[in-house]
This record gives structure tokens, C-alpha cells and sequence, in this order.
């Protein structure tokens, strides 16, 4: 096992590598003018004004000496500093991913817990009310889009009822340190939180339903039930562990957004958290941080595709690394 | 017995706590950690009696000389020796004790060898945020920073027009100009300002420019001399500020201000209606969203929507398409279209036809609207004038001329402003009523900035900018036009090329009694709608939202990086 991973991780160097350069390639190919929103209020802007940025920026060198500079920054764990901001791009990043984790850790945690136990419900109780509603519900949800969702949801909790705060992270006049600022905080986490558990419930429960539905029909099971095992046994001890394998691979690749954030509803909700970030470094053009997240993404995406293959091996004894 | 059982079982081997109080504590640990605490969080945040929560669309990026800067953010935490009314566009004396005058001889003016010399006096007392006193040297520091080669200040033209700055004592700023420069007398924060020397001068002297521009001091430790400072920045989402106690114009009534950065204009919306936010800047409240609030907010008492027409919108024709050189051919395409009919669609009974690059609020504007000529709706005379420049109907129904060219063209706007898209629906209808075809092809901002679109298009194009006559210069003086050499940088978009107009926007850029200024709009103005280098459509409106209680809000008149609404946070109070 450990010579299987030491492998996958020497193959992930040249492939993050082959990543780099096409997102730096891709971000650089995009339309616009990297110094635009800097200089689009400024009337007064003369052409040699224009051309002194641009070499002060350094974007009059050939695009690979850029993606060298950019390359190596990165490798010394030092991309450079933001040009919108000014300050070190992983200064801006940390906060950003922070708040991001929260955000997206809780609506995983609860979505797919949610999402797993309505799928088991649906699969055990097949063709019954509950698994109509249940997939009924479903497809709604899975046809609403989030921003949507999430200013519905502002509308009827933020302004109808005044439970729940717009957006942002912490009210203004809430004294930090105190319950009052963990509580506000809190409620500042429910909705988006909540749009995004939706949203991992819709991806989720539809797959364990029918990944249990197939464990449920194997012969081991009725194998199990004529031994005198309780319903709850078969399913709860039996059934679940090989009905998740093929959930483990959608959960594995749904977890770059636990790191990338949502841009929709941080956007819509107003979270400082990776996906706004991501957004309005590449609307600003701000491409260190732009192309930093992205490979954070892209590190992450490589990372839990390569837990996934050894968590198979852990769920399902037939799956063995050979070296 | 089994009780005690129970919880041995749920205890984890080794260890003194069971298995459920450690979960409690894990729980109760990483909401205390991830919750956002923090000690500097605490001294921002303390209750204030008056605070008021403003909510932007602009992130705020920085508060100095460089990078992307906003208006709106630099006013509240700093102030230059003059500031300008927004209402009024009266400049007022700030950080200055009174502005120069040729009278008082602080403002004199070499005609001949085309340099002035200008006379500042500060204010006595003047502090920084830090409480370190505010001097000429500071001034003086503030341009050798924005003069440096290295340093990526945007904007450098005042700067560069300076050749010499004296200060022969802290309270005098003797400036000498290389130039004739009619904004002398005025030296805002957006043009050149003080640095706090004490705090910046050992990283400036250490030559590493690009260390020094990147100083959290550009924004997260900024020390300004504004009514407010900076009491914590959150990487450009929030900012929080506190009253400047020592301010030179007294100090600000309200103790605490948060800027949020809202990029949702429908986020925006829900909170004034839900009552979190006390002002809405610019563009922070989409028109439509203006309207709603309008109609369920303000009519209940709650606030106010103010609608100012700040900025100007126009419908260039490209400079390079031969079919737009004959200027019949432009009068008849504004002839042809009713922006009356057009506005109060897309404005909702807000009157802001424009029919001049000139503000309102400007003393020449009336003068200059009864000297210029003005284009009707008129369908028929826009068809007469097609037919005496050649335009003939085709056998579609599209205009053609001798040489066999069809009126068709692309027409373009900036795909993401709603109104602009409107407008160029309506304007395409009503264009085709007279035999003219527009193929429409819209392109995001990014686009149309690239380096293969920026400052041209092949047909038509919608745009908006800032309405001031100090502006004059960079939007219409021949020596603007964009050109492959100047790498399509100015602004002179139409390619209005006329010697006569350039001679008079030189002496209006010159030194000028305000009367003679006066004279020179109006004759700028008869030029302009007689040239038509664009075909004025409307003044865009602006929409701040006021919470009921905050006063003292004055929305700005013309948009324009020197006007901004944030100008007298000092005097804005809650009651």
C-alpha cells in the first residue's frame, strides 16, 4: 500500500505540473486587459502612463518568463503579492479558505448525512409514499438554481421574518468575543449553509438509493435475514458499508468545493470565503491570486481522487494495491 | 450498576472524559476557533451609539495613490488640501486654510513663460489617524512618491506638471508649475496628497518600490488625515472605521461607519428592506431595485431613494466606417430616434434625455442647451436627410448608396448593462423603421477592454462616462483619438477631429475667467451638436438609498473621480 501511494504521489508531480501550465495558459488567454480595471476610471491616463505599468507589472515580459516567475513563486511557497489588494497573495487566500471550510464542511457534513439517510429510507421503503415524495422533492430541488434559492431564502427569513441576516459574516454592532458574536455568527451560516446542503442532498441521495437498492437484492443479505437478523442489522451492518462504495467516489469528487467555495452563493450571500475570491480575482484581473486558488482547486481535486482509490480499499477487502 | 456500565463503555480507553463529553468539547472548541474572534475584531467592534452600516459594490483594494481605488473609500478616510461640493462642484477649502487666489497673490501666473506658482497654508494643528502632526513636509513627501518612476501610480498628470514644491515652514506649501494648469487653485486628494512621512519615509528611501507599494500601510494599516480611520480592513470586504477625533473640520458626528462589500445588487435590495443597511452607494442598488423600493420602502416611510443624473450616456458611430463621415447621415440617426419615448421606458418617468456632454447643474448649461441644436424625433426629416446624403431604399428595404454600400452594421453595448441592452433594443427598432439594419453583438466588459476591441467598433457602440467639463480635454481634443501608435490608451473615442474645437478646449483647459469658461462651454457645446461625434442619448442616473434618520447624504451631480458622495461623512449625522 505504501509503495502504491509513494507512486500515485511521484505521478501527481508532472501531472500538477501540466495543470500549472494550463491554467496560467488559459488565465492568460482570457480577454481583457490586466491593467483595465485599474485605469478604467482615470481620464487622465497618458499612453506612456499605460506602458510604465505595464512593465512596472511586469506584463510586457514573454508569457513563459511570467509563468516561470509565477512557477517558481509558487514552488517557494511565495506567489507574490495581489495586485489588487497589495498584499501577500496567501494573506488574502488563508482568511478566504477559512471561512470557506466552515461554510463548506457543515453543508457537506449535514447534506450528506441527510442525504445518505434519505437515500437508505428511500431504498428500504421502495415505491412506498415517503420514496415518491422523497424523489419528488428531489427533482424540484435539483432544478432550482442556487442563487435563486438563496434569495428566496434571504426574502422570506431575512426581510419577511427578520430571523436571519442577509449576508456577510458578523453584524457590525455584535461585541466579538462575546455568545452574542457566536450565535450571530451562526446565523449568518444558515442560510448559505443551508442552500448548499440542498444542494449535496439532490447530488447524493439519488446515488445511495440506488447503490442500496442493488446491495439489497444480493444474495448475502437475504442470506443474513434467514439467519434471524433484524432489518436494522442487515441494513445498518451489512448493506451500508459496500452501498457506499460508489457514494465514496461522488463525495470524493464533490470535495474540491469544500476548498474552491461556492462562487454563486458566497456571491449571492455576500461570504468572503474562496469562490468569491476566485470570482473577483479574475474579474479584476488579479491573476496571482486567480491562478493560486485555481491550483489549490486543482491540489485538492488530485488529492481526493488519490484518498478515494485507498478508501475504496478500505471499504470494499476485493480492492488490493498491488506495487 | 448497568448505568455506570453504560457510561465506562462510552468512555474512550485511557482517558478521563467519555466519548460524548469529548465530542461536546471538540464541538464547543472549534466553533470558539473558527468563529471569527479576534483581538483586533474587539477594539473595531465595540458598541457605538451612532454607527452607520454603508453598503458598496466596490471592493476597497486600496486607499493610496495606486492600485484600483474608489473614490467613495479614499474620502472617508482622507482628505486633500481642497475637496469639491458635489451638489455645488464648489471646491472648499479642506486641509488648506483657503484656497489660492491671483488676488491675494497666493496664485501667480506667467502667461508668457507658461508657469504659475500656487501658495498652500494648512490648517493649524493638523494630525494624522496616528496623532503625529501633519505637515508641509508630509505634502511635499506625498508627491516625491507619486513622482517616482518605479512607483505604479496611474494617474500622474498633476504630479508631472509640478516642478518644484517649497516648504518653508510646516504650515506652507509652496508649489511651482511647469505649466499653465486651471486646477492649481485646487489640489485635491486625486490629484496629489500627503503621505505620512514619519511612517513611510525609511521604506521609500530603501529604493525597493515594489516592497513599498505592496506596504499593508496602502490599506490594512492606512493612516489617513480623513474624518475617519481605518480601525480594520478585511481583505477588501469590509472596513471598518472610527471618528476621527482630530479631524481639521471638526469631528464626525457619526462615531463608526462599516463599509460591506455587497456585489449583489438583489443582496443589496433585501437588506434595505430588511433594515440592515443605512446607505446604499452607487450602483450598489440596480435601477429596477430602485423603483421597488420606491414604491414598498420609501412610500412606508423608511428611507429615501435619491436618483441623480450623473453620468452621460451616448451612441458613438465608429470613426472608421465611411458610412458615419457624412454628419447628415449622424443627425438623421438621432433624428430617427425617440429618446423621450425611449427614456420613460427604460427610466420609469425619470427625465434624463441629454442632448449635451454638459451637467445640469452647471451655470452654462441653459445658455449652451438654447445655443446648441437640438435633435427632435422626427422620423420624416431623418429620412430626408438619408436621401440628401445619398441613402436610397434598397429592394429589402435596407438603404443603400451609389458605391452599393447597405446601412447595416454591428451594433454593439457592454453585455452586462441592463439599460444599455435596452436601450439598444429600442434604438435597433427604431433604426429599422427608416432602413437601417444593426447586427447586434454585445461583448462583457472584459472583452470590449481587450486589446483587440478597446476604444473602437466596427458600427455602433453605446457608452457612458463621467459628464465633466474638466474632462473636455480627454474625451474630445483631437490629440485623444485612439490610434494603433498610442495603442487605443485616449479617450477621444469618436475621432472628433476639428482644429477650431481643439482651440477651444485648449484655452477652457488654460487659464480662464469663470466668465470666459462660461463662454467657452456654450461655444464648446454649439460645436459639439453641430459635429455630432456622438449622438447624446441620456444622462445615467445614480441611485443612492438613505435609511430613514441618517442626514446629511448629498448625491453626487456629475460623475467624475474628483465628485463623490462620501465628501462630508464629517457631516452626516443619525438621529
Amino acid at each position: 500500500m505504501l509503495l502504491y501511494v509513494t507512486r500515485r504521489l511521484l505521478q501527481l508531480v508532472p501531472l500538477l505540473l501540466v495543470i500549472s501550465a494550463l491554467i496560467f495558459g488559459l488565465l492568460y488567454a482570457m480577454p481583457g486587459d490586466p491593467l483595465y480595471r485599474m485605469l478604467q476610471d482615470i481620464p487622465h491616463l497618458r499612453p506612456e502612463d499605460y506602458e510604465r505599468l505595464r512593465k512596472l507589472y511586469g506584463f510586457d515580459d514573454p508569457v513563459y518568463v511570467q509563468y516561470w516567475k509565477w512557477l517558481w513563486q509558487l514552488l517557494l511557497l511565495n506567489p507574490g503579492y495581489s495586485r489588487e489588494y497589495g498584499q501577500p497573495v496567501f494573506d488574502i487566500i488563508w482568511p478566504a479558505l477559512k471561512n470557506t471550510l466552515i461554510l463548506t464542511l457543515l453543508a457537506v457534513a449535514i447534506g450528506k448525512t441527510i442525504a445518505i439517510l434519505l437515500g437508505i429510507f428511500s431504498a428500504v421503503r421502495q415505491y412506498s409514499v415517503g420514496d415518491y415524495l422523497m424523489t419528488g422533492m428531489t427533482f424540484i430541488a435539483y432544478s432550482i438554481p442556487a442563487f435563486w434559492l438563496g434569495l428566496m431564502l434571504i426574502i422570506v427569513f431575512s426581510v419577511k421574518l427578520g430571523w436571519l441576516p442577509t449576508s456577510g459574516l458578523n453584524s457590525p454592532e455584535v461585541v466579538p468575543g462575546s455568545w452574542e458574536a457566536s450565535i450571530d455568527w451562526i446565523k449568518h451560516l444558515v442560510l448559505p449553509v443551508a442552500v448548499l446542503a440542498i444542494s449535496e442532498i439532490i447530488q447524493v441521495q439519488r446515488f445511495m438509493r440506488s447503490s442500496m437498492l442493488e446491495v439489497l437484492r444480493q444474495d448475502y443479505l437475504t442470506t443474513a435475514r434467514a439467519k434471524g437478523l433484524s432489518e436494522g442489522m442487515v441494513v445498518g451492518r451489512h448493506a451500508l458499508k459496500n452501498a457506499l462504495i460508489p457514494v465514496v467516489t461522488i463525495i470524493a469528487v464533490t470535495m474540491p468545493r469544500v476548498v474552491g467555495g461556492s462562487t454563486v452563493v458566497e456571491t449571492v450571500f455576500a461570504y468572503p470565503g474562496m469562490g468569491r475570491l476566485l470570482y473577483t480575482s479574475i474579474m479584476g484581473n488579479d491573476y496571482v491570486v486567480a491562478m493560486t486558488v485555481v491550483m489549490i482547486i486543482a491540489v485538492t481535486v488530485v488529492a481526493f481522487n488519490l484518498l478515494a482509490d485507498i478508501v475504496y480499499g478500505w471499504l470494499d477487502p476485493r480492492i488490493r494495491y498491488q506495487s | 450498576m448497568a448505568k455506570d456500565q453504560n457510561k465506562s463503555k462510552s468512555r474512550m480507553p485511557g482517558s478521563v472524559i467519555s466519548r460524548r463529553q469529548f465530542i461536546k468539547l471538540a464541538t464547543v472548541t472549534a466553533t470558539a476557533g473558527a468563529a471569527p474572534w479576534s483581538s483586533a475584531r474587539i477594539f473595531a467592534a465595540q458598541p457605538a451609539r451612532k454607527r452607520v452600516v454603508i453598503h458598496g459594490e466596490r471592493q476597497v483594494t486600496s486607499l493610496g495613490y495606486h492600485n484600483r481605488r474608489e473614490t467613495e473609500h479614499v474620502s472617508m478616510v482622507d482628505a486633500g488640501l481642497v475637496g469639491q461640493n458635489p451638489v455645488t462642484l464648489e471646491r472648499v477649502p479642506v486641509l488648506a486654510e483657503e484656497l489660492p487666489s491671483v488676488k491675494r497673490g497666493t496664485w501667480k501666473i506667467d502667461m508668457q513663460k507658461k508657469t504659475m506658482m500656487t501658495v498652500y497654508k494648512l490648517r493649524p494643528n493638523l494630525r494624522w489617524h496616528d496623532g503625529k502632526p501633519y505637515t508641509s513636509k508630509d505634502f511635499e513627501f506625498g508627491w516625491q512618491i507619486a513622482k517616482h518612476p518605479e512607483f505604479p501610480m496611474p494617474d500622474r498628470l498633476v504630479p508631472d506638471l509640478i516642478s518644484q514644491i517649497e516648504t518653508p515652514d510646516d504650515r506652507t506649501i509652496v508649489i511651482y508649475w511647469n505649466d499653465l494648469y486651471n486646477e492649481a487653485y485646487a489640489i485635491q486628494y486625486t490629484h496629489v496628497r500627503a503621505f505620512p512621512r514619519h511612517l513611510l519615509l525609511d521604506a521609500f528611501s530603501a529604493g525597493d518600490m515594489k516592497a513599498f507599494a505592496n506596504l499593508p500601510f496602502w490599506n490594512k494599516n492606512f493612516v489617513g488625515a480623513g474624518p475617519y480611520r481605518v480601525a480594520e480592513w478585511d481583505a477588501g470586504t469590509r472596513l471598518e472605521l472610527e471618528a476621527f477625533n482630530d479631524f481639521a473640520l471638526g469631528r464626525p458626528k457619526i462615531e463608526r461607519m462599516t463599509y460591506k462589500t455587497v456585489e449583489d445588487t438583489n443582496t443589496n435590495l433585501a437588506a434595505v428592506l430588511a433594515g440592515e443597511a443605512d446607505l446604499c452607494m452607487r450602483s450598489t442598488v440596480s435601477f429596477d431595485g430602485a423603483m421597488i423600493l420606491r414604491e414598498q420602502w420609501e412610500k412606508a416611510g423608511k428611507g429615501k431613494v435619491l436618483i441623480s443624473p450623473a453620468s452621460w450616456t451616448w451612441l458613438s458611430l465608429s470613426r472608421d466606417n465611411t458610412i458615419f463621415s457624412d454628419v447628415r447621415v449622424r443627425r438623421a440617426l438621432l433624428h430617427a430616434i425617440d429618446r423621450e419615448a425611449m427614456v420613460q421606458n427604460i427610466f420609469r418617468g425619470e427625465k434624463v434625455v441629454s442632448d449635451l456632454p454638459l451637467s445640469r447643474v452647471r451655470k452654462s448649461y441653459k445658455k449652451a442647451l438654447a445655443a446648441s441644436t437640438v435633435y427632435k424625433y422626427d422620423p420624416e426629416r431623418a429620412k430626408i436627410l438619408l436621401a440628401e446624403a445619398g441613402w436610397k431604399s434598397g429592394p429589402d428595404g435596407v438603404l443603400t448608396n451609389a458605391k452599393g454600400e447597405r446601412m447595416e452594421f454591428e451594433f454593439r453595448v457592454t453585455a452586462e448593462r441592463r439599460d444599455h441592452e435596452q436601450a439598444q433594443a429600442i434604438i435597433a427598432d427604431y433604426w429599422k423603421r427608416i432602413g437601417v439594419r444593426t447586427n447586434i453583438k454585445n461583448m462583457p466588459n472584459r472583452l470590449l477592454n481587450s486589446a483587440d476591441n478597446r476604444n473602437r467598433w466596427p458600427g455602433a457602440y453605446i457608452g457612458s462616462h463621467n459628464v465633466t467639463v474638466e474632462e473636455w480635454q480627454e474625451r474630445f481634443h483631437t490629440k485623444n483619438i485612439p490610434t494603433a501608435e498610442n495603442k487605443y490608451a485616449p479617450e477621444n473615442v469618436s475621432g472628433w477631429n476639428d482644429s477650431k474645437k481643439d482651440a477651444v478646449l485648449d484655452e477652457l483647459n488654460s487659464i480662464v475667467s469663470p466668465a470666459r469658461s462660461e463662454q467657452l462651454q456654450i461655444e464648446f457645446c454649439k460645436m459639439f451638436s453641430a459635429a455630432l461625434p456622438h449622438l447624446p442619448l441620456n444622462y445615467s442616473p445614480e441611485v443612492l438609498v438613505v435609511k430613514k434618520g441618517l442626514t446629511g447624504i448629498t448625491p453626487r451631480q456629475e460623475s467624475g473621480g474628483q465628485n463623490s458622495s462620501s465628501w462630508n461623512t464629517h457631516q452626516w449625522d443619525k438621529v
